[in-house]
């Protein structure tokens, strides 16, 4: 039923293609759904300014060469080429028209009247955003398919927060350079790491976006996956299964007992053993089923069961392997 | 296929792809490419066991080296980044890009990561004891029998496993269309070492916990193709993965004893990291992004399978199908106010063998399904911009979760409820002044109600608050802080099968969480920067903890089944567990001239549990129960530390060098089997082009 109805969405949206292809000007614009008005004159600049054109405005100005340069060298530099197809990228897209900004400008070294721009940093994120997206909702970016209803976007966060245009050629945030920036943000998520048992993160090793697509997804916290599981078992495959025998359905959400940032309990435990287990299951005690028999009658007793529980109970995520018992002891 | 000629292979293609990129890009190179390469030496030393002091370090002097490229044309760029620490730490990061047509990425990448060894050695410093036995003075026969021992087949062995990823991403845009095609390779594989330790069931007589040495050779490998285009009014992005987990080294067998006919005695396989394939499709779909009305609708299809190649056990049959799908509806009439309706269904559905044999079990054994889980969530955000400088923000949020196949007659003991309602309740409120961007206030109250709790994965009620803020009163100062509190409270009945009926024990339990973070920064004077900042994470759970789970009631003594303890079973009311954790850390740089600058850090965290039962509790005429002794054998005493030095000098504009010393040290206050320390120096020198 589920393969039949992915089938017929699947031919649906391909049926879609066919007219979509064939128009190519609808094809390559963007066609936004009721607007917000407010946002988009916001974006629009002054209306009694002119577009310049790259040249014009910097060829006034060398004060902005090496801005000017590494975003030449970069992925937004390489659309100015008409032969890419895609929108034209350069400083009034996002400026706004400048010819107001260099009315004044006659020689090397007079300052533009910047405040005749578009004020970026006091616009509303909203609108700060909008003006990245009026180009990315025409061009495909899958990986903003959740961006309008993510944590983020509805959280006063803009694509600058994220994403400086004007570092370097290379616009993308690095894996090296990830972390601090979220930890910007995020401070008890840097204090989490300092514990010894971690992802390695602090030595960039693993990147927060590794587990954590910021644009958003369709699951909790902006994990990737469909479940928590599947975001770790793609690094910790070995715990995937599935299993004969499985931990309930525990096993599907990691955190249940582990805390992925830091932990002091090896390993990235949230509490330790025994008592995590014991927060669920019963501890040992004499008796004839299941507990061993005086396992609270003396100090080296209670060591041995009181202390890990997976010492014995190893295949704690799963097993194929039935117990003495035929059920779910989960040892070996 | 052995670590080194891995780690080969990769040199090479990173080679042959840098050497590609050059060809390529060279005869159309009309800019002044960039480039910074560098080299230094690594001398490492440490002190008893270093493994948790640097979790991530392989600990041997090595040679350094790192080069940052940059070489493009007006149509071509090729981007490099490498750093190599050592033989098993290093990295390639490429990106090639041409006209934004093509892009590919390329990434090779090393980590080392230590691995705990537990000692089961007689005689050793914290060690586990060789043997535990006790004593009945009630029962005869049972003078001091040995109820446990230890035994390590590998005492001297040290474990650790080396990590490599492989990952090829390439992104091809169509001719004259907005569409694109994806296509993307990652292979991971984990080399080494680790503990294995697993019991031998022969409990009648006495628990033979164990330890050796299991071989790793673990390697992913994960496919990706994925096609995405904007189609006018909508865009839409169908998606394929194919990821398989392959363990290269045999599952690790041992000899096992019998047990009083119920398990026979031989050599079986330990429980393997199975074999494994997983699957999955998506299809989405998304109008535009930049409209007032934006919707999305994604649904997956998959399916993971086990692959398992155990010999003793058969059939080995466990697969999972899912689907997943979410919808996104978000209305943003105005610059004031935006509301987001979120929707997503998950449904698992797993299926096993019901029966398996084992080379060790003398009959055949039952097996009962897994559970299957469904899962529907609603949500509604609603945000409303007061004003430029507050925004206030409020979400509703049920969840209906639905377990098939729950054990209803408990005769595997706790089961998890069938159904668990769960809504969300969440407002909060943002302020930024935006005048001088100095002042930001973040506040967010959480309150959660669940019908029906999963027992200590869920509660019944759950509240929590958070503050976080940021001030910059001067140019030359300013603070960050964050503060977070929640509670959850939670009772379950644990029922339990016993021989007259199920029988259900009253369980409460409170779990609260704490954290505060506080940083500074200034610079006090021209030359000097200061980072201070401080954090405190606290845990406190009270719960009820039940021991022993014995059907039977105790023989010679009256027990009445409605009691709350019922003979071989007891509650241990209000036990409390509490962690905390403190972490320090201080950075300060100082521009000791315009050429030469001094870097000092230092870190210190401390983490303490424990948790604390009280009971006694007589079990058959045996022995009294106490809790003496738990709360020792389970508390946690940690101290972590760590210092450094550097200075960085521009000897001249395009020349570079520096030099660095830390130190970390990791120190249980309960045991020193993992006690360490590791100093590490650092020389090196760059130039840039």
């Amino acid at each position: 039923m589920k393969k039949k109805l992915f089938l017929l969405l699947a031919v649906t949206a391909l049926a879609a293609l066919i007219p979509a292809c064939s128009d190519l000007s609808s094809m390559r614009s963007d066609t936004p759904l009721l607007p917000v008005k407010e946002y988009e004159r916001m974006i629009v600049g002054r209306l009694d300014a002119d577009y310049v054109g790259n040249d014009a405005c910097l060829a006034k100005c060398h004060a902005h060469d090496k801005i000017a340069d590494d975003f030449h060298n970069s992925v937004h530099g390489a659309q100015v080429q008409v032969e890419t197809g895609l929108p034209l990228v350069n400083c009034e897209s996002c400026h706004g028209p400048g010819s107001l900004a260099i009315e004044k400008v006659q020689h090397d070294g007079d300052k533009c009247s910047s405040d005749r721009l578009l004020n970026l940093r006091n616009l509303p994120k909203q609108a700060q955003s909008l003006i990245c997206l009026k180009c990315h909702s025409a061009s495909s970016t899958p990986v903003l398919t959740y961006w309008s209803g993510s944590t983020h976007a509805t959280s006063d966060v803009s694509c600058s927060d994220c994403h400086a245009l004007h570092v370097g050629p290379q616009q993308k945030v690095s894996r090296q350079e990830m972390s601090e920036l979220c930890f910007k943000c995020h401070q008890q998520v840097r204090m989490e790491f300092a514990n010894f048992s971690h992802h390695p993160v602090p030595e960039h090793k693993v990147m927060c976006a590794d587990c954590h697509n910021p644009h958003g997804t369709a699951n909790d916290k902006m994990l990737k996956g469909a479940t928590t599981r599947q975001v770790c078992t793609r690094c910790h495959m070995e715990y995937q299964g599935p299993f004969v025998y499985e931990h309930a359905d525990l096993t599907e959400n990691c955190s249940n007992c582990h805390t992925a940032h830091g932990s002091p309990n090896e390993p990235l435990l949230d509490v330790g053993q025994p008592f995590l287990c014991l927060q669920c299951h019963a501890g040992h005690l004499g008796g004839n089923n299941h507990s061993a028999r005086g396992s609270l009658s003396s100090r080296s007793m209670k060591e041995a069961f009181f202390s890990r529980c997976t010492d014995c109970h190893s295949a704690i995520h799963g097993s194929d392997i039935p117990s003495k018992s035929g059920g779910t002891f989960i040892a070996r | 296929m052995n670590k080194y000629r891995f780690t080969g292979y990769g040199v090479k293609f990173g080679r042959l792809l840098f050497v590609i990129g050059c060809a390529v890009l060279l005869p159309g190179v009309t800019f002044a490419s960039s480039l910074v390469a560098g080299g230094g030496y690594s001398v490492v030393s440490d002190e008893d066991t270093p493994g948790r002091a640097a979790e991530y370090r392989e600990n041997e002097s090595s040679p350094t080296f790192d080069l940052q490229a940059l070489i493009g044309s007006d149509k071509k760029h090729l981007y490099l980044d490498t750093a190599y620490n050592s033989e098993n730490d290093y990295r390639v990061e490429s990106s090639f890009d041409v006209m934004t047509v093509l892009h590919v990425n390329l990434r090779l990448e090393k980590l080392f990561h230590n691995l705990d060894h537990i000692p089961y050695r007689p005689g050793t410093t914290d060690s586990r004891n060789s043997a535990v036995t006790y004593n009945s003075p009630f029962i005869a026969g049972d003078d001091v029998v040995t109820r446990a021992d230890y035994a390590d087949q590998n005492p001297a062995d040290e474990y650790s496993l080396d990590a490599q990823t492989l990952q090829l991403d390439m992104r091809y845009k169509l001719p004259d269309i907005p569409a694109h095609i994806n296509l993307g390779y990652w292979r991971y594989q984990k080399q080494g070492s680790r503990q294995l330790r697993f019991m031998d069931e022969d409990c009648a007589t006495a628990c033979h916990l164990q330890s050796r040495t299991r071989k790793l050779d673990r390697v992913t490998n994960e496919f990706t193709a994925s096609a995405d285009g904007h189609l006018g009014f909508f865009d839409l992005i169908v998606s394929y993965l194919y990821r398989d987990f392959k363990d290269q080294e045999d599952t690790p067998r041992d000899t096992f004893s019998a047990i009083d006919g119920r398990r026979l005695a031989g050599s079986a396989e330990h429980s393997e990291d199975p074999d494994s394939k997983m699957q999955e499709a998506t299809l989405a779909v998304h109008t535009s992004l930049s409209g007032g009305v934006v919707a999305n609708l994604s649904y997956t299809l998959g399916k993971r399978e086990n692959q398992s190649l155990l010999k003793t056990v058969s059939p080995v049959e466990a697969e999972v199908d899912y689907y997943k799908a979410a919808g996104d509806f978000a209305f943003t009439p105005s610059d004031t106010v935006s509301m987001i309706l979120r929707l997503r269904q998950l449904d698992l559905n797993y299926d096993n063998n019901d029966a398996i044999t084992s080379s060790l079990i003398p009959a055949v054994a039952p097996v009962s399904e897994n559970l299957d889980l469904k899962e529907n969530i609603i949500e509604l955000i609603s945000t409303w911009r007061v004003s430029r400088n507050l925004q206030l923000k409020a979400l509703l949020k049920r969840g209906e979760t639905q377990r098939d196949n729950v054990d209803t007659t408990f005769a595997s003991g706790w089961q998890p409820p069938a159904k668990e309602v769960k809504s969300t309740f969440k407002m909060g409120g943002y302020y930024k002044s935006r005048n001088d961007r100095r002042l930001s206030v973040n506040t967010t109250y959480t309150f959660e109600k669940n019908a029906a709790p999963a027992y200590a994965t869920s509660s019944y009620d759950s509240h929590e608050l958070s503050v976080s803020t940021s001030f910059q009163p001067a140019l030359s100062w300013g603070v960050n802080a964050s503060a977070r509190a929640g509670v959850d409270l939670a009772n379950y009945a644990e029922s339990l099968l016993i021989s007259s009926g199920v029988y259900a024990f009253e369980r409460n339990r409170e779990r609260q969480k704490q954290n505060v973070n506080f940083g500074i920064w200034t610079v006090p004077a021209q030359r000097v920067s200061l980072n201070f900042n401080y954090g405190f994470f606290r845990t406190a759970i009270t719960q009820d903890l039940l021991f022993g789970n014995d059907a039977d009631p105790q023989s010679g003594l009256t027990t009445s089944l409605t009691a709350v303890e019922s003979g071989h079973t007891f509650m241990d009311r209000d036990v409390e567990f509490l962690q905390q954790i403190h972490m320090l850390s201080a950075d300060l740089g100082v521009q000791l001239s315009d050429l030469v600058r001094l870097r000092l850090a230092g870190r210190y965290v401390r983490a303490t549990a424990e948790y604390s039962p009280d009971f006694d509790y007589q079990v058959e005429m045996d022995y009294l129960a106490t809790a003496e002794g738990l709360a020792d054998i389970g508390r946690i005493d940690l101290v972590q530390s760590g210092a450094e030095v550097g200075i960085d000098w521009r000897v001249m504009e395009r020349l570079r060098c520096g030099a660095e010393i830390s130190y970390v040290d990791y120190h249980d206050k309960n045991m020193s089997t993992f006690d360490g320390s590791v100093t590490r120096s650092m020389v090196n020198i760059a130039y840039v082009w």
